[in-house]
């Protein structure tokens, strides 16, 4: 028997599909999605498939974390001369040293196939942050901001990430998803305007961003770190330090400012200038030293910055200076954003619903399935229209699948539901070909080609109208149910494309003889 | 038996969808005019909190719904997830109407459940409230612009008046009714159940379509009567296709999204059953009559 055109095309189209979707069987180990510090200065880099730690095999997160959290330096500043040893195993490579710092790595079970998950599936954050205010916003503005953001969170060493322009009604918005990692500190370096000024009595003398502070130091424990920790009134102070490099302009107006300075002896006998350098973020004083009088007059590049950090316990100072410490080289990096933002949603998704929820789809789609085709089978009886109908539902799924992979869609719990519709207009659709067909038989004038063209009339008029509806889904909402509407439109048009053709061409076939 | 029943009854049959039409419009403009709002909002349409606990722990939902409700001073919802296809618990997800209280309804959730909340057993989304506004208004405007451009469609392929306007008023009452149902049964609505009346659109002309082109467009195929009934038993065929699969899914899954998209397509399809058979039927029929 000849297949004809139309199912080798579905035929193609289905092994297009496997191909892209490109399942894989022997996954073991996991996978990194980012990395920053010193396990990236040992060349651990994002996407390596890590097997081993300290000669345990690691097929988890949590068993990741274990091992981690065993071999990580936990110990507080007082001992910071202890260190102990990591032994990583990923699969080209071995990386063996000491580690006496915080250990900065998140990582996922590597995927065993092409098909990229959302949020819902995988886990992560997913922030929605609008300007404040009533200023005008344009699409440039919210560029520049996305490039800001996108520096910072590399920095903060998550670039796996989705970062877009989005809009509800008149609103611009930015949407920011962070799959596989879900963190809440996330929110201070995304929201934060991050405007450094480092004043000397009213005068500026640099500003935060590249032009000004080319080079800034961190992840390096000489010129980056917190160096002391001491009990206080409440609890504990820590201050962290840092060094950065100013531009030759910025270096040469410090110098212009501390020249007109008077020098005075501080309390401890030191020689200092009269007014002290004074660090701002965002308009609040982080932190302000005295000037040695050495520097008076002298356009130094070299500076340090400082701060603070405090807590009820020694460990909470450490933590709170560390963190604002990166804030800081953060926004010194990356510069201001170029207007204040506000989070106006912020979800942190944890991956464990996820897994058990692609499980609970496959059953839902299995159940419908079977359901759907025992109601074919009440209806016609016929092997002959099931066999087909069930080629052709199956073929729809695998084929929408594909083509998400391919176009590397993150499928979500929306595109989920946008495929369970696809098929259930598909369904209708080989409903109405399958009557034409019958009927078409009963009426003996009419040819094969003419019963199958009536059935694509009404077909397609129900087409166009589905488009129609699921076309505004896309920028609705700041496009969060576009997957959905993707879904759908991608299924119903590889139903009138491809299957729904292939599937009369099968039925024809099969019924010739009657 | 159908075709003389129908040939002698199709007007008064025709009563009770346009009775319906009329009470959900009415209902719906009563909500309205009381409330300021068609259906009732959730979290996602509203601004607030939506959380989610995983634990096989078992908690009385409307104990821990009130102790939440004291503690943090608002409206607090609870509903347990379970998985149906090996009944088991799978968590509880908290609901606020309120932004905010984030790190509060945390520490108030550990401390009830006598549970650590992390990143992997706590997940927790948070709307602000002019966005949530913001969404249901984009929502609105995409279920309008679905349905104007549908009709464009309807128009294009049928080229005549009555039969398009039969086929827009029968989605029209899906949507109406479908609409006070929701309302009746007190569903909170999200945006992904917005979204699902945009496939009620899509899956409401279907069954009109296919009956419209019967009627119109053949020259084969006996009587007015007869076709129609001819495209009732392919229609019908498909309405229970989706009606099964969508029951099905309903039971089956763990997702409250996806169960309120199932449920919302559910009543509308039972809807469409009459928009289709006793409404848009009938018109066809006197329009057929007239020419």
């Amino acid at each position: 028997m000849k297949l004809g055109i139309r199912i080798w095309i579905l035929i193609a189209f289905i092994l297009f599909s496997i191909i892209a979707i490109n399942p894989k069987f022997n996954v073991e180990g996991v996978e990194v999605t980012s990395v920053s510090g010193l396990l990236l200065n040992q060349g651990i880099k994002i996407g390596d498939n890590i097997l081993e730690v300290n000669s345990v095999k690691v097929n988890s997160a949590a068993e990741f974390r274990n091992e981690i959290d065993k071999a990580e330096f936990k110990d507080n500043i007082t001992s910071n001369n202890i260190t102990s040893k990591l032994d990583i195993v990923t699969k080209n490579n071995r990386y063996t040293f000491l580690v006496n710092d915080e250990i900065n790595i998140e990582v996922k079970v590597p995927d065993n196939n092409n098909i990229k998950k959302g949020l819902e599936l995988e886990g992560g954050t997913r922030v929605l942050l609008k300007p404040v205010g009533n200023a005008t916003v344009t699409s440039a503005d919210i560029q520049d901001l996305i490039s800001v953001l996108r520096n910072r969170l590399n920095i903060y060493g998550l670039t796996d990430l989705k970062i877009r322009e989005a809009s509800s009604g008149e609103d611009k918005l930015v949407l920011i998803e962070i799959a596989g990692v879900s963190r809440n500190d996330i929110e201070g370096f995304i929201s934060q305007q991050g405007k450094f000024e480092a004043k000397i009595g009213d005068e500026v003398a640099f500003r935060g961003g590249k032009e000004e502070i080319p080079y800034v130091c961190r992840d390096d424990g000489v010129c980056s770190g917190v160096h002391s920790c001491n009990p206080g009134v409440e609890g504990y102070n820590c201050r962290f330090q840092f060094e950065i490099r100013l531009s030759p302009e910025a270096a040469q107006r410090q110098a212009d400012i501390t020249r007109n300075l008077s020098v005075i002896t501080s309390e401890g006998g030191q020689q200092i200038l009269s007014k002290q350098i004074e660090f701002y973020l965002d308009d609040e004083l982080v932190d302000s030293l005295n000037i040695d009088a050495s520097l008076k007059g002298s356009p130094s590049t070299q500076i340090q910055i400082t701060g603070p950090g405090s807590g009820v316990t020694q460990k909470e100072a450490l933590d709170t200076a560390i963190f604002n410490m990166e804030q800081l080289q953060t926004v010194l990096i990356t510069g201001s954003l170029p207007f204040d933002i506000e989070i106006v949603k912020l979800d942190s998704i944890s991956p464990l619903f996820g897994i058990s929820f692609i499980k609970n789809t496959f059953l839902v789609v299995f159940a419908a399935l079977l359901s759907v085709l025992a109601i074919i089978y009440l209806r016609y009886r016929q092997l002959k229209i099931l066999l087909p109908m069930a080629i052709t539902l199956i073929s729809e799924i695998l084929i929408i699948l594909g083509m998400a992979a391919l176009i590397g869609w993150h499928l979500d719990l929306a595109a989920i539901a946008g495929i369970i519709a696809a098929v259930g207009t598909g369904v209708d659709d080989q409903i109405v070909i399958t009557d034409e067909i019958i009927r078409g038989q009963k009426e003996k004038f009419l040819s094969w080609k003419e019963r199958i063209k009536k059935a694509f009339g009404i077909i397609l008029v129900a087409y166009f109208a589905t488009l129609a509806a699921m076309l505004p889904l896309w920028s609705a909402a700041a496009g969060l149910l576009r997957g959905f509407a993707l879904t759908t439109i991608l299924g119903i048009s590889i139903g009138v494309l491809v299957t729904r053709p292939a599937f009369a061409s099968m039925l024809e076939k099969l019924m010739e003889g009657e | 038996m159908i075709k003389e029943f129908f040939e002698k009854n199709y007007k008064v049959l025709m009563v009770f969808p346009f009775l319906l039409l009329i009470t959900s419009l009415v209902f719906l403009g009563y909500e309205y005019s009381t409330t300021g709002d068609i259906v009732e909002r959730d979290v996602s349409l509203k601004g607030g909190i939506s959380a989610t606990v995983y634990t096989e722990k078992e908690f009385e939902v409307i104990k821990l719904e009130s102790d939440l409700t004291k503690e943090l001073n608002s409206d607090v919802f609870v509903k347990e997830l379970s998985d149906f296809s090996t009944s088991t618990r799978l968590g509880y997800v908290i609901e606020i109407g309120e932004i905010g209280v984030k790190d509060k309804l945390k520490e108030v959730l550990e401390s009830r459940l006598k549970l650590e909340l992390t990143s992997e057993n706590y997940s927790v989304e948070e709307v602000g409230s002019s966005l949530g506004e913001g969404f249901y208004k984009d929502m609105l405007k995409a279920v309008i612009f679905a349905f104007v451009l549908m009709g464009i469609v309807v128009f294009i392929a049928f080229r005549s008046f009555i039969p398009s306007a039969a086929v827009i008023l029968s989605a029209l009452l899906d949507i109406s009714a479908t609409l006070m149902i929701v309302n009746l049964l007190e569903i909170k609505i999200s945006t992904a159940g917005i979204a699902a009346f945009l496939l009620v659109i899509g899956y409401s002309v279907d069954t009109d379509i296919l009956m419209t082109n019967r009627v119109l467009k053949r020259k084969e195929g006996g009587d007015t009567t007869e076709r129609l009934i001819d495209s009732a038993k392919t229609g019908l065929t498909m309405t229970a296709t989706t009606f099964v699969a969508l029951t099905v899914g309903y039971i089956v899954t763990t997702s409250f999204v996806l169960k309120q998209m199932f449920l919302i397509i559910l009543i509308a399809l039972t809807i469409d059953i009459i928009s289709t058979y006793l409404m848009n039927a009938g018109i066809l029929y006197w329009y057929k009559k007239q020419k």
